[in-house]
């Protein structure tokens, strides 16, 4: 209690500042009146009555310079008074605010626009309640993860005791019949616990339940968009894919599920029994009950992995379940890329510290005169060291603001380059832990750049500082290598930057500049959504692409009309497991995996793929026919190394022995599926499509002369014609796709490049400021010099050789950090190794360029030097 | 006048402060004549330590303070005790017995 009324007392005291003035006057003045009355009636005279009162009170400035001190706000009044102070002076040295002010902004505002993602992506929960508790579900083959089979779901599900309560989901492009036609619609279809597991219920509805059928929950947006936003469409129909959904419920506007695509509708699907465990394509989530543990999650796994291995024996033993909390597998991807800009944008501060340092050592230098003054005044060095601190602590907040003005502003061009590789990126402001994180930043940025010339402030032996002619040579030595020491540190961190940067964007550039195996000019590709009826049917579908094939043939400009199930160079639909002839596993060993992809006879010529050996499919390798397959390069050398590949045999899945053998009739070139060039080639089989499952959504590729956009409304007119029910989805130039698939190495390059070009300009402000100074200490040297005939070359030389030194000193340092940074980068870098010769050689160039400029503007102005002017001086 | 007067003892001005306060109360020139009245001319209370003490005293809630007429129709701020000040004076003072006495057994003692 008693502190709070000390509080409250000088809050009082201070904003009735003057009104107290007043009154101790008041108050003193009475004081005397009353000695003067006393004395009087003691039979003074009423002057030297007054002369008594003044003389027994003592020194009336002193008494309320004491009384002040008591109030308990003097220090608040020095605050207040040493801030303006420092604004004055900040004003009044408007090229040094300019400069400090930039640099901190600069740094502050890059780590502000930073933090304020590693903050809505890393840091914040996710949208979904107890989110902590959800974990994806998915199968660990050794290699990668892959999603659940119905035969994993349906253990899962019937499991009793089970401590977590599980759902599952696939995107899904749904083909919705409205008045106007067909239309696509994205969602997902999911399993009848969705909403329980993200823990979220319908706005309006409910969400399913264990006896629902064809039952549909509609997202906000898509309620809004096709439904007019009507409360009572529960009970209402939408023709999905040809059959009739009942709508159920509307979630509310933020719900999502994981993943990028946003969903329009969330339909229902049974999972049913299948007849082997494959294929794997069910994506599921586990919310844990509350108060079970993960090792009871753990123990649950394995004894789902037993019912699985029960029933569909030969599956893979060593194949186990993996739970990955559903934050981790959501970050996982833009983790390593974030905590990479974070370092870059930390060196950004340091450099921006490290210049701030040296700006305030040269003020302080041309200072020392006038604090000098002030303690021989009799300012206490506290006071002085106080006062200082308090400039710092200005200068911190002023760029703190101007740090969190810069990242607001670039905050929506960050979201558009990092939602390329960060998800959430919705989930990104500028909330309240980013503004105290840039605050802190920049005052903390801010008190450290300080603290070095605050703590120079010397003892002054003031007969020394004044008599030297106000330059305080001693301290003017001391601070000019604390300041080159700093310089050295700026040109470091900066040349680690702009190195790491360098290997980043050259990766970008080697992994651009791939072979993906395929020629892509020319190529536009699209996926026409078949609906089920009639295209379940096989031999329906087989004539519909015949047909479809020989019309867009006949367009002008065509050249090939292919078909595949999977798209180069990242949109690989199917791996699967396989027994190669003479190769069988032991029942408990690990089978191979390929990539497996159904495709049409023209498909290698459409992407120009080249045919190595053998042949391509032909018209006849249909349903009945002798099954065949064409592998890649990569496949052969695997496991052909030393033979020939044609003729060999393989069986897709387990080794079945109802099932035929695949004779393998041709080799190709390899192309890249997976994740384009980074993630490189991995072994393939094709399989020919008539003897495969057919897609309800291939993806047809055309290659065409001349203008791509001509082309692609006359093969919407020929597709409409020929089935009026599907429609046209993900219309896009092979071009485009393969650019698009460098998107996350774009984004990155680009961003660090940002990153070294603002830890560039501080650097080159750093050693140009030490330079000048450099300069003008030695002007009465130069000048003689010069008097005397010095050659200008020699002098404007020996100061470019000082600067150039500090920054040779730099960037050697800066070389090994970043030599050591790269190492632990392999993963971002692709066809670079950490110690690229020509980003080293690249980096010092640039380095020494901008180090040149800055030591130029220094050194010429030796040149300008007038020699008598300047010894005139002193 | 003359005389030779005492300084006061350091923390004691606070007590006799607040023990003139305790009998009513009083202005700032009023406690000092008082305290001087009082030790029969002994204590003479500087100025400048008085005003600094009301101030703190104040501070901590000891006192109050208000503007009244004095008795020859001058405005002055008067102190008072406040109800936290008579407790903390009767601390100080049992705190300050038990010192004295102890300084005087100390100083009256022989072997």
């Amino acid at each position: 209690m008693r502190w709070l009324r000390g509080i409250a007392h000088r809050i009082k005291m201070l904003s009735a500042k003057s009104r107290e003035e007043r009154e101790l006057d008041e108050e003193i003045q009475f004081h005397l009146e009353q000695d003067i009355a006393r004395n009087v009636a003691a039979g003074m005279h009423v002057v030297e009555a007054r002369r008594q009162a003044l003389l027994r009170f003592g020194g009336v400035e002193n008494t309320k310079e004491q009384v002040r001190d008591e109030t308990g706000v003097r220090w608040v009044a020095d605050v207040i008074q040493d801030v303006r102070f420092a604004l004055r002076s900040l004003r009044k040295t408007p090229v040094f605010a300019a400069v400090a002010l930039a640099s901190l902004g600069i740094g502050v505002g890059a780590n502000t626009a930073i933090f304020s993602v590693v903050n809505g992506v890393l840091l914040q929960p996710l949208q979904y309640p107890s989110a902590e508790r959800i974990h994806l579900i998915r199968i660990d083959n050794r290699r990668y993860t892959a999603p659940l089979s119905a035969a994993d779901f349906l253990r899962w599900t019937e499991a009793s005791d089970a401590p977590v309560s599980l759902a599952g989901w696939g995107t899904h492009g749904f083909t919705m019949m409205t008045e106007n036609g067909a239309e696509v619609v994205n969602g997902a279809w999911v399993t009848s616990g969705i909403f329980d597991v993200f823990g979220v219920s319908p706005i309006i509805g409910r969400s399913f339940t264990t006896v629902d059928d064809l039952a549909v929950v509609l997202s906000h947006r898509f309620w809004r968009s096709h439904l007019g936003g009507t409360s009572d469409i529960v009970g209402q129909t939408l023709e999905l894919d040809g059959q009739r959904y009942t709508i159920v419920g509307v979630m509310s506007q933020d719900f999502r599920l994981p993943g990028r695509a946003p969903g329009g509708i969330w339909a229902l699907r049974r999972i049913s029994e299948p007849t082997r465990r494959g294929p794997f394509f069910i994506r599921a989530a586990a919310r844990l009950d509350r108060g079970k543990g993960t090792e009871r999650l753990e123990q649950h796994m394995r004894m789902v992995e037993g019912l699985v291995k029960e029933r569909y024996s030969g599956s893979t033993a060593e194949w186990e379940y993996v739970a990955l909390p559903l934050k981790d597998i959501l970050v996982a991807g833009a983790r390593p890329t974030l905590f990479l800009l974070l370092a870059a944008v930390g060196c950004v501060l340091l450099i921006a510290v490290a210049n701030v340092t040296n700006l305030l050592l040269a003020r302080a230098t041309v200072r020392e005169h006038e604090i000098a003054l002030r303690s021989a005044l009799g300012a206490s060095r506290n006071r002085l060291v106080r006062q200082t601190l308090t400039e710092s602590a200005v200068l911190g907040v002023l760029g703190a603001l101007f740090g969190i003005a810069l990242a607001w502003a670039c905050v929506e061009a960050l979201g558009a380059a990092a939602s390329s590789f960060v998800p959430r990126m919705d989930e990104v402001s500028i909330d309240g832990w980013v503004l105290t994180f840039g605050l802190l930043a920049g005052v903390a940025a801010a008190l450290v750049a300080g603290a070095v010339p605050a703590l120079s402030v010397p003892r002054y032996r003031l007969s020394e500082v004044l008599s030297e002619g106000g330059r305080g040579r001693t301290a003017g030595v001391r601070r000019g290598t604390v300041r080159r020491a700093l310089v050295v540190g700026e040109f470091a961190l900066a040349s680690s930057v702009l190195i790491v940067s360098g290997l980043v964007v050259k990766s970008l550039v080697r992994l651009q500049s791939a072979d993906l195996g395929i020629d892509g000019v020319g190529v536009v590709t699209f996926v026409p959504s078949l609906p089920s009826d009639p295209y379940s049917s096989p031999d329906v579908w087989d004539s519909f692409f015949a047909t479809l094939e020989e019309r867009l043939r006949a367009l002008p400009g065509v050249r090939e009309v292919g078909y595949s199930s999977s798209l180069p160079p990242d949109r690989l639909n199917v791996t699967n497991n396989y027994v190669v002839e003479g190769e069988e596993p032991t029942p408990d060993g690990n089978q191979p995996l390929a990539e497996w992809i159904p495709v049409s006879e023209r498909y290698f010529a459409t992407l120009d793929i080249p045919l190595l050996r053998g042949r391509s499919f032909a018209h006849t390798d249909r349903d009945g026919e002798p099954e065949v397959v064409v592998v890649n390069e990569a496949f052969a050398r695997r496991h052909f190394p030393d033979r020939d590949p044609l003729g060999g045999r393989l069986k897709g899945g387990n080794l079945d022995p109802s099932k035929p053998w695949m004779t393998i009739v041709g080799v190709v070139g390899d192309v890249a599926y997976a994740g384009g060039a980074a993630e490189g080639m991995s072994p393939t089989v094709y399989t020919a499509y008539r003897q495969s499952p057919r897609s309800r959504t291939p993806y047809v590729l055309v290659r065409a002369t001349g203008d791509l956009d001509a082309v692609m409304p006359q093969i919407r007119a020929e597709l409409t014609a020929l089935e009026p029910r599907a429609p046209i989805l993900g219309v896009a130039t092979m071009e485009q796709l393969i650019w698009a698939s460098t998107s996350t190495e774009r984004a990155r390059s680009s961003l660090l490049s940002v990153m070294a070009l603002l830890a560039l300009i501080p650097a080159a402000t750093g050693v140009f400021g030490v330079l000048s100074y450099h300069v003008s200490l030695r002007r009465r040297e130069t000048a003689l010099r010069r008097a005397l005939g010095g050659p200008s070359t020699r002098l404007v030389g020996a100061v470019i050789g000082e600067g150039l030194r500090l920054v040779v000193i730099g960037v050697a340092v800066g070389f090994a950090g970043a030599l050591a940074v790269a190492r632990g980068l392999t993963t971002m870098l692709y066809e670079v190794g950490p110690a690229d010769m020509t980003v080293y050689v690249g980096a010092s160039a640039v380095l020494f360029a901008v180090a040149v400029l800055a030591c130029l503007v220094p050194s010429i102005s030796v040149l300008r030097l007038d020699p008598v002017a300047a010894l005139r001086e002193e | 006048m003359t005389d030779r007067k005492e300084d006061l003892l350091k923390g004691t001005l606070d007590l006799l402060i607040l023990k003139t306060l305790e009998l009513e109360p009083m202005h700032g020139w009023g406690i000092a004549e008082r305290i001087q009245l009082f030790s029969d001319e002994v204590l003479r209370v500087p100025t400048g330590s008085l005003y600094p003490a009301l101030q703190r005293l104040l501070r901590k809630g000891f006192i109050v303070a208000e503007w009244r007429t004095s008795d020859n129709k001058r405005r002055a701020r008067y102190y008072a005790l406040a109800s936290v000040g008579r407790k903390q004076l009767k601390a100080e003072t049992d705190s300050w017995n038990r010192t004295s006495m102890a300084v005087n057994q100390v100083l009256r003692a022989s072997l």
